[in-house]
């Protein structure tokens, strides 16, 4: 990636404009800051060689623009209200803000897209759409303020995210779908506090980067191949699927605690039913998180007699390994550094 | 009267364009086309909006420049769709 | 607490040097003497470090797990001998020995819960990768499933908990009370799915067939104690609930017992007969602690700690006969007093602890639990009754048809029994005869 310089231009303007939206005092820069980071990140997606990403690159244009078109509609719907006092309904037009917010980050009634658009790419590109190009309209969607949306949001997004990868067999798709499922989470934090969100966004970025790292290096897509994969020693491939559940949430890894802080947070706002039905569509994609470790927890199982040797060089194996300590010990670091504090 | 001018049209033709969008097309150039034609109504729209700002039109100009923008990008995934599809039809892609 | 937390940790880099097996084991056991001379009979907490701290609640289950950590790697010694993993599954069991000392040994219900989660891991890692079958994966789904599916509700009623006093701790959260049916239902369930209760016993046989020794030792040792010790320290403030609800489930579990007894009757199995047992006998502890008299706490807890031992000793034994023949089927296991006449005296000295005959800690343990279920219904002496048949009918079954009879003719070649099977019989038997002589360390707990 490093040796091509347009990806490198590409790269620092999708994150201007990202920043542009975060930092904007008025929608109309953030509507701005979103036209930039939609520009800069199709052409780092798009590869002349390759059949599937353009066409995820084509598949993410359209819904990027339609949404925000909307969103510039709706905005200057919204100004025109403030300048007149007229029949516009303020919550009608902040709810189509949120919706094409939602469209543009790819929560749950408005996720189809986003599955079929990670098939394409590769791990690098999934990375960036499951993370970074999610700060900016989860941002947008903080400053708006109608719950009823919100809520149903939520809730679709974790069970459309839980229900939806039961049945995958590609790794992007079950990664995309619990990118649904821990965006609900995301959401749901929102509504308290945006500090919670950060955390949360935080922990979520680092473990799924643990995860594509390794795919990425190893170039794995299928669940199958899971099961024939070899690298040289299984206590890899083990520590590796361990981060799987610490993504899921498992308590004595990392992953638990931004569970732990939004729990704590919705239960001190009374949020009980929303806080249920979160909980249980995390434990459906625990389920699938554990079919994928499978092959890993297994320690004897059949496996073919010959061998693929795919090294890792050394600098990708510290930080691997740097990375998954503290993936699986951050719950006890954690308490740590906070005694330090 | 004016009003009807300033609001209804505006969302109607916008809606409107919405829906040309989302309608299952057959070629890509014409869901770009109709997405142009979006453009356009929003460009309208906020011209409305700045005229009654006393006449402070230098966002549209900014609103402008990101819709060429949008629209050479739409056109150049256009480009590679063909290079590497061979044509622009929806029904060639892989539904996935 | 925390010089055994220390030592436990810095055992951890000890299990990643070869051939130190039998060092760690040897340093399991060394730990737990040192806990047993810790013992100071205090009925509040002491030890009290960061924020850790031992009653004399937490005092046995700790030095149980300890114990049966120690014997568990004693008893898995094909893992040493044929490698199979050997660092990672020392590894595992030293890391599942310090989250459940540390689950036993929190004074926060939070970090309770925080750990007893978080004991889940290892035994799941234990039964997916030292496990015999495929169906090892059904098995580890059943068990992490049916835990977290209730323990998640938990969660959400401990935050509640903490709302509403303030507080995390069980010393002060003995002061309030909380009459809300939700609430009681969330913080129970977990346990009683942990217990398991009949009903939602169903992850257990299946575990426990599908797990390797150690993991079966774990499971029947400590795992289901944890579902015990949980109802014993949030019992305190629920109790008000519990008073309206308790008949359900001490209704279920004494039926329940009934029925599954029957079902172990008709097994063939080893193991599958073995779990069933248990959950049999923590129907019982479940009835008993449900009660909330002081007896059935008592027997409640001098149960749990003899079943530990009593199970994990028979689990121990059908895993001998498993390395000889091959098979965990009762047609198959027939007749072994033909082969190991001395290995029968320990089917004979543990079946008879586990229905329960005199000089063992079950004795003490089912006296005290009848005593206090008898008193809180009469009716329920027909179940009692029927139980504790069934229980002795089981027990008979299990040993005479393993050791009596013809032997199984497809046996060819066949090893007796080793000094360290021996061994770990007598440490599993030894503690359960001996407690009874200083039977007020677990009856008097409260």
């Amino acid at each position: 990636m490093f040796n091509n310089s347009s990806k490198i231009l590409f790269i620092t303007v999708m994150i201007i404009g990202t920043l542009i939206t975060v930092t904007s005092n008025s929608w109309l820069g953030a509507w701005m800051g979103l036209e930039i980071n939609l520009l800069s990140f199709i052409p780092l997606l798009s590869d002349n060689n390759n059949l599937t990403s353009t066409e995820s690159s084509l598949k993410y244009f359209l819904t990027q623009a339609l949404a925000s078109t909307v969103l510039l509609f709706s905005v200057i719907l919204l100004m025109l209200k403030n300048n007149f006092n007229n029949e516009v309904n303020e919550s009608f037009t902040s709810m189509m803000i949120m919706s094409s917010l939602l469209l543009k980050s790819g929560a749950a009634p408005f996720h189809f897209w986003f599955p079929n658009m990670m098939e394409g790419l590769n791990w690098m590109n999934s990375l960036l759409l499951m993370t970074w190009q999610k700060i900016a309209p989860l941002m947008l969607i903080s400053y708006l303020n109608i719950k009823e949306l919100l809520l149903i949001s939520v809730i679709l997004s974790v069970i459309v995210g839980a229900i939806g990868g039961l049945n995958q067999t590609s790794l992007r798709k079950l990664m995309s779908f619990s990118s649904i499922n821990h965006l609900g989470w995301m959401l749901s934090s929102l509504m308290i506090s945006e500090s919670i969100w950060l955390v949360y966004f935080l922990f979520y970025s680092f473990l799924s980067f643990i995860l594509t790292f390794m795919f990425n290096i190893f170039k794995l897509f299928h669940l199958n191949q899971l099961f024939s994969w070899f690298i040289n020693s299984k206590i890899l491939k083990f520590t590796l699927f361990m981060n799987f559940l610490s993504l899921g949430g498992l308590p004595p890894f990392l992953g638990f605690l931004p569970k732990w802080l939004v729990i704590q947070q919705l239960t001190s706002c009374n949020q009980y039913f929303l806080l249920t039905a979160m909980m249980m569509s995390t434990l459906i994609t625990l389920f699938f998180y554990l079919r994928i470790c499978y092959s890993a927890f297994m320690l004897n199982y059949f496996e073919n007699n010959w061998m693929m040797t795919l090294n890792m060089n050394n600098f990708n194996m510290n930080l691997y390994l740097i990375l998954t300590f503290f993936s699986i010990f951050g719950l006890i670091l954690i308490s740590l550094f906070f005694f330090m504090l | 009267m004016i009003m009807i001018l300033y609001w209804s049209l505006p969302m109607i033709l916008f809606i409107l364009g919405l829906f040309c969008f989302v309608s299952n097309r057959k070629h890509l150039l014409s869901m770009l086309l109709s997405l142009e034609f979006i453009v356009l109504i929003l460009f309208f729209m906020l011209f409305i909006y700045l005229n009654m700002l006393n006449y402070e039109s230098y966002f549209s100009m900014m609103f402008l420049t990101f819709s060429v923008c949008e629209g050479a990008l739409g056109l150049s995934i256009l480009v590679s769709m063909i290079r590497t599809h061979g044509n622009d039809y929806f029904q060639s892609f892989n539904i996935m | 607490m925390l010089k055994i937390i220390l030592f436990l940790v810095f055992l951890l880099p000890v299990c990643f040097i070869n051939n130190m097996y039998w060092m760690v084991q040897i340093m399991l056991f060394f730990i737990s003497f040192i806990f047993l001379l810790m013992n100071n009979f205090m009925n509040y907490w002491s030890e009290i470090s960061y924020f850790l701290g031992c009653d004399m609640l937490s005092y046995g289950l700790v030095l149980l797990s300890l114990w049966i950590c120690s014997l568990m790697l004693m008893a898995s010694e094909s893992v040493n001998k044929y490698n199979n993993y050997k660092n990672l599954f020392l590894l595992n069991i030293v890391v599942l020995l310090i989250l459940l000392i540390l689950t036993f040994s929190s004074m926060s219900l939070f970090m309770f819960y925080l750990f007893f989660e978080s004991s889940l891991i290892p035994t799941l890692f234990l039964i997916l990768g030292w496990g015999y079958q495929p169906e090892r994966l059904q098995a580890g789904v059943y068990l992490l499933f049916y835990t977290l599916l209730v323990s998640l509700p938990m969660l959400i009623g401990i935050f509640y908990v903490m709302n509403k006093t303030g507080s995390m701790n069980f010393y002060l959260m003995n002061n309030f009370m909380f009459n809300y049916d939700l609430l009681y239902f969330c913080l129970l369930c977990a346990f009683l799915v942990k217990m398991p209760m009949f009903l939602v016993h169903l992850w257990l046989p299946k575990a426990h067939v599908e797990a390797p020794v150690s993991g079966s030792m774990i499971l029947a040792g400590i795992m289901l104690k944890l579902g015990g010790y949980g109802l014993l320290r949030v019992i305190s403030f629920i109790q008000l609930m519990n008073l309206k609800y308790s008949f359900v489930w001490i209704s279920i579990s004494l039926v329940g017992g009934v029925l599954v007894s029957l079902v172990c009757l008709r097994q063939t199995d080893l193991k599958s007969l073995i779990a069933y047992s248990s959950v049999a006998h923590m129907g019982i502890v479940l009835s008993g602690l449900l009660t909330m008299t002081y007896w059935g706490l008592s027997g409640s807890y001098t149960l749990m700690i003899a079943h530990g031992l009593c199970s994990s000793g028979l689990f121990c034994l059908a895993n001998v006969s498993y390395e000889r023949l091959g098979s965990r089927s009762l047609l198959i296991n027939k007749g072994m007093l033909n082969f190991m006449p001395s290995m029968s005296l320990w089917w004979f000295l543990l079946s008879s602890a586990n229905m329960a005959a005199p000089p063992t800690l079950n004795l003490l343990g089912e006296i005290s639990l009848l005593n206090s279920i008898v008193s809180w219904s009469w009716v329920s002496m027909i179940m009692l009754s029927l139980l504790s048949f069934f229980s002795a009918a089981y027990t008979l079954y299990l040993y005479s048809f393993s050791q009596h009879g013809k032997l199984f003719s497809g046996v060819y070649a066949f090893s007796g029994g080793k000094i360290r099977e021996y061994l770990l019989m007598l440490l599993h038997w030894l503690p359960l005869n001996l407690l009874i002589l200083k039977g007020e360390s677990c009856m008097l707990w409260l």
